[in-house]
């Protein structure tokens, strides 16, 4: 008798497991078909999963016969999870990267691609709206398609500028007039600059997309440096370095900065504590109606801290979706990424997030407010590229987090410069494949 | 008759198969996966085979030996915790007064999750913190520093942490262990007039002895591969890369720099150093304490 129960248990978990297995392909049977996609957002602009929830929703109607899957990702395990399903061949139909680096790794290398080819299955004229496609486009063509547009831009607090005597209407505009602003500020009893803080170095991607772009003419400079032996430690790759040292050195940094974490310390801006602060473009907008308005807070172009022709641009990044080369339904999900790319949807988008959606066909006369006019036309007439991914990640997180938190804690400039070439040579030794990409890379960037 | 004998032996094994099978799959497969990944570069889809070049490039690498150094300079963590846990759980066999709340209050800080211990000490050690704040109230100002955000300090801020929050624990296994001594030992000491420290000495240290050891290995291994969480929440590793720990690097190389080769190798050498420490406890178990082996 035991023996038959012990039989019929095993059977009936055994059914089970194959009745769960069997779902995906039932619906397949029905004629509907299951898109997953595993997307990351929510943390970076809030809002996005609302959207995206909207979105397929929509889609759904228009489309009976498919049934969106979402699978909302940590930071943590976006990338672990899209590798792992790269290795087993299944996962998500459309996938989130981050661009740059996180994105190219995957279509450099022709004869192991993980990318499908999205000039097969999405129209060019579609394509040609697209923006921000430097961060994802290998060989003359984009592998992803850019989905939002994330810059990181200065606030300034225009009360504390009229309190340090400062014209609350022309915030500074270079290097030097950062400097004498910073002075007055500092003489106030302000803190002149909230770089946020510094103790988990997640602020140095901000700093280095603000200040590390300075000296350079072309996102190719970075890639280069990667590969180039020495370049890290060079006059242009240092600049940043120095600049940061020179704000702490004067004081005109938050003195706290190693000691807080970087939403802490950033915030201090938000108390009214700190005269000028980096933040998103998105929460640029919340936090001016949070401390009262564009009366009071206003957005300043990032100062040029440097002559390179990339000196005083708008950093902006494109998060963005690729389909998985083995994607069973890539062309149901080439249409959804273009159905996140009608006007309808890029209204919406830019609604529920405050974020730009990364199209051109977005229509800026619903902009309302003056901040939100001058950032749309910052990003569309005088962008740049997020600097940090087009540098190997390894040296960003080793060699650049520590560089920034080195001078911050005294070193010099040159001293952390070398630092992070020594991370640099590192990286050229564990990872020679990546290097020899970034190499094709350095040789067939297209600017 | 042998065929039946032969059926016989072969039961035990069927029954053992279940788990055996579900061992393989859970710490064997992972395991020499691992072991081979250790012996490739992997580039997305693209494994080249590379021999130990990954070792090799390894034990070249700085931050390799800083981590492996950081994971040293935490076993002074080991004997404190030790020292702690016995003079704890004597005072709680002793039933000092309060001796029951006492219990409560020392297991409170093992109860919280990591992530919250570590945010909660992240604000309480800042420059203008709670622990730099009492420094200030007590005259010692001048020691007032950002124990997590300098190079000098910050290995040494997680490390008391640890000690606060895992100190409980060593405590409650060691009284476990007391409390289960015979207590006409005890008993008939005291008649004989032996006060608590000799009591200590001659009962119950030689009593705990076994439990002491299992615990002085397992903290050792903990301080080896299980301190990923405490430097994850309170330093990222930083300041300037000076609190990285080995579990910490394979998180890195393989998340986030998606080297997983070179991930492999560092967790191959982290199991090898693992597998030597369970080694160390095992030769300590029969040469040191040969009595309680059974």
């Amino acid at each position: 008798m035991k023996k038959i129960i012990s039989l019929l248990l095993v059977a009936a978990m055994s059914a089970g497991l194959l009745l769960g297995c069997q779902k995906k392909e039932e619906k397949a049977e029905q004629g509907q078909t299951e898109l997953t996609i595993w997307w990351w957002g929510e943390e970076d602009v809030p809002g996005s999963k609302a959207w995206l929830e909207q979105t397929a929703e929509a889609y759904e109607k228009e489309n009976p016969g498919i049934k969106i899957e979402m699978v909302q990702q940590t930071s943590d395990q976006l990338v672990p999870a899209w590798e792992t399903s790269v290795q087993a061949g299944a996962g998500a139909d459309i996938q989130f990267f981050w661009t740059g680096t996180y994105t190219l790794m995957y279509v450099w290398d022709e004869e192991n691609r993980s990318l499908a080819d999205l000039t097969e299955l999405i129209p060019e004229e579609e394509m040609e709206h697209w923006l921000g496609t430097e961060g994802v486009s290998w060989g003359g063509q984009a592998w992803a398609a850019p989905w939002y547009q994330v810059s990181i831009i200065m606030l300034y607090n225009k009360e504390l500028f009229k309190s340090a005597g400062l014209d609350p209407d022309t915030p500074p505009a270079d290097w030097d007039e950062l400097l004498a602003a910073c002075g007055k500020l500092k003489e106030s009893g302000v803190i002149p600059f909230e770089n946020g803080g510094m103790k988990d170095g997640f602020n140095t991607p901000w700093m280095y997309s603000t200040m590390g772009i300075a000296s350079h003419d072309s996102p190719k400079e970075f890639i280069e440096a990667a590969v180039n032996e020495g370049s890290f430690a060079d006059e242009s790759n240092k600049l940043w370095l120095e600049r940061l040292y020179e704000l702490n050195e004067k004081g005109y940094l938050n003195p706290l900065t190693m000691s807080n974490d970087f939403p802490s310390g950033r915030e201090s801006f938000l108390r009214g504590e700190s005269a000028m602060g980096l933040v998103t473009n998105g929460q640029a907008l919340q936090w001016i109606e949070d401390m009262g308005g564009e009366d009071k807070v206003g957005i300043m172009r990032i100062p040029a801290y440097g002559d390179g022709a990339m000196a005083g641009k708008q950093n902006v990044q494109s998060q963005a979706f690729g389909i998985p080369e083995f994607s069973k339904n890539k062309e149901e999900a080439a249409d959804f990424i273009v159905f996140m790319h009608q006007p309808e949807q890029l209204k919406s988008f830019y609604e529920l997030t405050k974020n730009f959606p990364a199209d051109d066909r977005f229509d800026s006369d619903t902009l309302s407010s003056e901040s939100e006019k001058f950032l749309w036309d910052y990003l569309l007439n005088d962008s740049t590229v997020y600097p940090s991914l087009y540098v190997p990640s390894m040296v960003h997180s080793q060699g650049n987090y520590a560089a920034a938190q080195m001078v911050l804690s005294g070193s010099t400039a040159k001293e952390a410069a070398q630092y992070v070439e020594d991370i640099a040579e590192e990286w050229r030794k564990m990872s020679p494949d990546e290097c020899e990409h970034f190499k094709d890379w350095a040789e067939n960037y297209i600017e | 008759m042998i065929r039946v004998r032969k059926d016989k032996k072969r039961v035990p094994y069927m029954f053992m198969s279940p788990a055996l099978i579900m061992i393989s799959i859970v710490f064997l497969y992972p395991i020499i996966s691992v072991l081979i990944d250790s012996f490739f570069q992997i580039s997305g889809q693209k494994r080249t085979y590379t021999g130990i070049q990954n070792f090799r490039v390894l034990l070249e690498n700085d931050l390799f030996w800083k981590s492996l150094i950081n994971n040293m300079k935490f076993f002074i963590c080991v004997p404190i915790l030790i020292i702690l846990g016995i003079v704890f759980a004597v005072l709680l066999y002793n039933r000092i007064p309060g001796w029951k709340i006492y219990r409560v209050l020392l297991l409170v800080p093992y109860i919280f999750s990591i992530a919250v211990t570590g945010i909660i000490f992240d604000c309480i050690l800042r420059e203008n913190g709670l622990f730099n704040i009492l420094l200030e109230k007590i005259g010692l100002g001048h020691l007032v520093q950002p124990w997590l955000g300098q190079t000098s300090t910050a290995v040494y801020a997680i490390m008391a942490v640890i000690v606060w929050k895992e100190m409980g624990f060593g405590t409650m296994l060691i009284l476990a262990r007391l409390l289960s001594v015979d207590e006409s030992m005890v008993e008939a000491a005291r008649l004989d007039g032996a006060g608590i420290f000799t009591i200590t000495r001659k009962i119950l240290l030689p009593e705990a002895k076994p439990v002491i050891s299992f615990y002085f290995v397992l903290c050792m291994i903990n301080m080896l591969s299980w301190l990923f969480n405490y430097v994850y929440v309170m330093t990222k590793g930083g300041p300037v890369n000076s609190t990285y720990v080995m579990d910490f690097y394979i998180y890195q190389l393989g998340v986030k720099f998606v080297n997983y080769g070179m991930a492999s190798a560092l967790a191959v050498v982290l199991l090898i150093i693992t597998f030597l420490l369970v080694g160390v406890q095992a030769a300590m178990q029969h040469y040191v304490f040969p009595d309680e082996e059974d």
